[in-house]
């Protein structure tokens, strides 16, 4: 296959960055764990050849070695078919086969020149760690982004203003950094820092570059910190602390050695740079607080070059929020390269369970109940745009899904909950109805029946005067359910790809694929965002006193979605500080490959931010827009300023 | 009256007069396109696009499925009742205005439940006001109005064939049948439009072939009945019946599947209903023979009882369990599962399973006599063709 057919694939990846967690049991890429750059990666790879494709690049040494450094294992296919649904391997056999056909020929080979600063880089952090070669740049120089940050802002970092390119590529944002280096220490990070400084080179730091808002890109120095790997865990304190690179993905299972877990975001970022650019929000937030709750300190090297840590006396104060100026963010505080968070004991009983709702208000109800009440440790409301695409292993599954509950069901919204027994005893008894772990369980394996079988469309036409839902999902209709469904493996297996059909029956006969609570500390599924569209989410944070006004934004960012022609749906409400306030998660989604529709979700996307300001700022609660780069502050300033 | 009696005879006898209908993809409205075709007239039908599929081609699916010969006696415009104008072009609409003798107005929301109260009301009352409208704006002279049995409402007893006011209903579905039967004769009475209103009870499909191209209604607790018990088997040779057993389910020495199920009823109910031949031969003899306009009434005089129709069940599905009892029967022993899901299903359709209301149908009756067209009491010879039917084209889902 030549690289035109291929670039298609390569167009679509989302950079999830999956492909560089061992989150299958299946290992990572070899190829990416022994040469670090994010170029040796699938998500690199595919990135080279989207630029090959599109001649942005020339053919180099370095370009030749990713390309023969691919061992075509086919631990990528898994992993990302697991994730988009994508076959990467496809996209590497081709860049093989083009790669042999240039040195075969005797095409030229380009070699980059060495210049002073990359120089002083490589005197840094060695000679393997800094490169300028385009085939590593360009892996670099890319997220989904449909909005251009220079839109936002005009962000200085105080030597020179980052210019931020117009050109942008074919449906792409680009930004062509100049190198890119790979420190290992934080010593290293503070000289890289000077060097730059001193030859007046903007710079970009970045952990595994999983961003998706433009803020991992500029046009000098890319700092990736993902060779950054410490992680040590504290269990008599309940603390681990990570270097720049260690993944949310890492950091959990190290800290699930010990019995215990921290507040994740997304299962392939990097911890530290996830504290800084908003603090980690996610399901768990309702227990273990947002910001400034979830770290007991973190070393920051400032942009003078000088390390501090946040805990020293006469250090920058990084724990107060300042709202930016209007279409400004606020400044970065410096570059994170360690960070030490709270870890929290796992219990015992911890299940999860479900509430379906077709009505946003009963859910946010409830929701709020809970919160207030202080139970459980997750309690968020997840749309189908989410929940569907999260449960299915293929996008028509998900579509079918979304069908079957929308339509059949009439299931709108699921608010999850994850706690101990007598939690779980307190929503059975608040709720009409529920989809415990044991029905989550059935539905998941049992996944396909659900939308194709006759009987469950037949059973919800039963239900009459009742909504369907509340009839499939009694205890007493449960042996039906199960009946009808014969949830299994190989159920669920049979909708993927032949060839990976083997692969996915044993993967789902590990109970930590239905466990809700497994499901919620790792965050795997949700990588699912993205697996057939690029996706930008719109953030809000809100007071719970009025729901109605919290429908009434939610429905306002759908009217968004709806008036620039966009795919658009609620992803997640989760409850902050004990059901005082919530943020919500409304996602747009786009084609990346198609710049009318990019430039729809930017329109959506900055429309959207707007009108959320002016809502929240009604409400007192500030816009997640006006939060980032400060992460670290404390969560009462952030919420209540 | 805006024409006379003679110049419609006239007109339809040129077979130059156009019809316009509503709901040509439905069960009903297709039956009376099709008849309507068959019988030389010139239709016009109003389709939506619905699953990638334009209005012409669906159509063109349903006639396919009446196994109408080549017709080139009708135009397909693609709109919707439930927009204003209909959703027509200005051009389609304005041709319609232009033209339109008669309107044949079939499209309905059959939904029951309260929750689908909105969907039903735009279709069913806010749907008629604009075909109604499209009528009075132009030169129709006769308004055919497809209604129901049911719209007589929370009554006992006898129910005339006339419109009388009634505020109480078991369900939406009546409410919004009733409500548009009487804009309809508001309307056609202030623009001296005549009109026959039409009202059959509950219609299942063919009583001499068994087809039909709905299995809603009557068929969805035979459908269950069908479904449950093929669960059930699988799960008795699978699973050795584990989960069957926890239903109350199992296999009789006689290899009949046991299925616990008391349905409630009340002594002296019935059930009215009518095939969908019948319902079509009836509407035409009146189409043709009153130009005068009126109500009437298209019911069985033999309903059916429930113990009659568990007994079709039973033996069509070699299954054993069901019975009729009295309310009373719940008290002493509470409802197992599988009763959930059946009381869930009848609750909805709560008035056809304890219906002691009794539809006068003196004036239809004058009119189908004189035709000889007579309701089929549903026996089990019928019974078993429909539902043999019903189950080789999946319940609907195997139809194109």
């Amino acid at each position: 296959m030549g690289l035109e057919e291929v670039k298609n694939i390569a167009a679509k990846c989302v950079h999830f960055g999956m492909c560089k967690i061992d989150f299958l049991g299946t290992g990572v890429c070899p190829s990416g764990i022994k040469h670090k750059y994010a170029g040796y990666y699938p998500q690199g790879g595919m990135e080279i050849v989207n630029a090959l494709a599109n001649k942005l690049i020339p053919v180099t040494e370095r370009l030749i070695d990713i390309a023969r450094s691919c061992t075509l294992c086919g631990i990528c296919d898994k992993q990302c078919y697991f994730v988009t649904e994508l076959r990467p391997m496809k996209v590497m056999e081709a860049l093989k086969e083009y790669v042999e056909a240039v040195v075969q020929r005797n095409e030229p080979i380009e070699s980059p020149v060495e210049d002073q600063v990359l120089r002083d880089l490589r005197g840094i952090v060695g000679g393997e760690w800094a490169t300028n070669d385009p085939a590593i740049l360009v892996t670099y120089s890319r997220d989904i982004s449909p909005v251009d940050p220079a839109i936002l802002v005009t962000y200085s970092i105080d030597i020179r203003p980052v210019t931020y390119s117009r050109d942008i590529s074919p449906c792409h944002l680009r930004h062509m950094p100049e190198y890119v280096v790979m420190p290992g220490s934080t010593r290293e990070v503070a000289e890289i820092i000077k060097a730059a400084n001193k030859h007046k080179v903007p710079f970009m730091p970045r952990g595994t570059g999983q961003n998706s808002h433009g803020l991992t890109l500029g046009e000098g120095i890319i700092i990736d910190l993902s060779r950054m790997k410490t992680l040590e865990v504290d269990p008599k304190n309940w603390t681990a602390t990570v270097g720049a690179g260690v993944t949310s993905f890492e950091m959990q299972k190290e800290a699930n050695k010990h019995k215990m877990r921290a507040s994740v975001a997304e299962p392939a970022a990097c911890v530290c740079a996830n504290m800084v650019m908003t603090g980690i929000y996610g399901t768990l937030c309702h227990a273990y607080g947002y910001a400034g709750d979830n770290y007991v300190d973190a070393e920051i090297v400032a942009f003078d070059g000088k390390p501090f840590r946040t805990n020293d006396k006469y250090a920058p104060n990084v724990f107060n929020y300042s709202l930016p100026p209007p279409g400004t963010l606020a400044p970065l505080p410096g570059i994170c390269t360690q960070i030490t968070v709270r870890l929290y004991p796992i219990v015992e009983d911890e299940e999860g369970i479900l509430v379906p709702f077709s009505d946003l208000h009963e859910a946010l109800e409830m929701m709020r109940e809970i919160a207030r009440r202080r139970i459980g440790l997750v309690d968020s409301i997840l749309g189908l745009e989410y929940f569907a695409p999260f449960i299915s292993p293929t996008f028509q599954a998900s579509e079918e899904l979304r069908r079957f509950f929308t339509e059949e069901m009439e299931v709108k919204y699921l608010l999850m909950v994850v706690g101990d027994k007598s939690t779980i005893r307190t929503i059975k008894e608040m709720a009409d109805v529920t989809v415990d772990q044991e029905m989550f369980r059935t539905i998941m394996l049992g996944l396909p029946k659900l939308y194709s079988d006759d009987g469950m469309e037949l059973l919800c036409q039963l239900s009459g005067a009742e909504k369907p839902y509340k009839l499939l999902f009694k205890e007493e209709t449960r042996p039906l359910v199960e009946m009808a469904l014969s949830p299994s493996p190989e159920n669920i297996a049979a909708v993927v790809d032949k060839d990976l059909q083997d692969f996915f029956k044993k993967l789902y006969s590990k109970p930590e694929m239905t466990d809700l609570v497994w499901l919620n500390m790792y965050r795997i599924l949700s990588s699912r965002i993205g697996r057939n569209y690029a996706y930008a989410p719109s953030l809000a944070f809100v007071s719970l006193d009025n729901l109605d006004k919290v429908v009434e934004i939610c429905d306002m960012l759908k009217s968004i979605g709806d008036k620039y022609d966009l795919r658009s749906g609620l992803g997640v409400i989760n409850p902050l500080d004990f059901g005082k306030r919530a943020q919500i998660e409304h996602v747009y989604y786009f084609d990346q490959t198609n710049n009318q529709e990019r430039e729809n979700a930017a329109n959506a996307l900055i429309e959207s931010m707007n009108k959320v300001n002016a809502f929240t700022q009604e409400m007192k609660a500030p816009a997640l827009v006006s939060i980032v780069f400060q992460g670290l502050c404390r969560s009462e300033n952030l919420l209540y300023t | 009256m805006r024409s006379s009696v003679d110049y419609i005879v006239e007109k339809r006898k040129t077979a130059e007069s156009l019809i316009f209908l509503t709901g040509g993809t439905g069960f009903t409205g297709s039956h009376i396109a099709v008849e309507l075709l068959k019988r030389g007239y010139f239709v016009v039908l109003l389709c939506r696009p619905k699953h990638n599929l334009g209005a012409y081609e669906r159509i063109q699916k349903v006639l396919e499925w009446h196994g109408l010969p080549y017709n080139k006696n009708f135009k397909v415009v693609s709109g919707q009742v439930d927009e204003p104008r209909l959703g027509l072009d200005d051009e389609v609409y304005t041709y319609l205005l232009e033209n339109v003798d008669e309107i044949w107005h079939c499209a309905a929301d059959t939904s029951f439940p309260e929750r689908k109260r909105t969907q039903a009301e735009k279709v069913n009352v806010q749907g008629t006001l604009n075909v109604l409208r499209l009528a009075a704006e132009s030169k129709c002279y006769l308004f055919h109005h497809m209604s129901s049995a049911y719209v007589a409402g929370k009554v006992h007893g006898r129910c005339m064939e006339k419109y009388v006011p009634q505020r109480q209903f078991y369900n939406v579905y009546e409410e919004t049948k009733h409500i548009a039967e009487g804009h309809v004769l508001e309307t056609c009475g202030r623009e001296k439009i005549r009109v026959n209103i039409y009202r059959p009870s509950i219609i299942y499909g063919d009583s001499r072939t068994g087809k039909s191209l709905s299995f809603k209604a009557f068929y969805v607790p035979f459908r269950a009945g069908h479904y449950l018990k093929k669960l059930f088997e699988r799960d008795i040779e699978e699973n050795e019946g584990l989960q069957a057993e926890k239903m109350g389910a199992r296999k009789t020495d006689d290899g009949k599947i046991y299925m616990p199920i008391r349905i409630g009823k009340i002594a002296g109910s019935s059930f009215n209903l009518v095939p969908i031949d019948f319902t079509v031969d009836g509407c035409m003899a009146i189409m043709e023979n009153c130009l005068d306009g009126g109500i009437f009434h298209l019911v069985s005089r033999k309903p059916n009882t429930l113990d009659e129709l568990i007994l079709f069940g039973e033996k069509f599905f070699n299954a054993t369990g069901y019975k009729s009892v009295l309310a009373e029967d719940f008290v002493n022993q509470p409802r197992n599962a599988l009763e959930i899901l059946f009381d869930s299903f009848i609750n909805t359709y709560e008035p056809n399973f304890h219906d002691d209301r009794i539809f006068d149908d003196t004036k239809a009756g004058e009119i189908l006599d004189r035709n000889n067209i007579a309701c089929p009491c549903l026996d089990y010879e019928i019974f078993s063709k429909c539902i043999k039917h019903a189950i080789e084209v999946d319940w609907g889902r195997a139809l194109p």
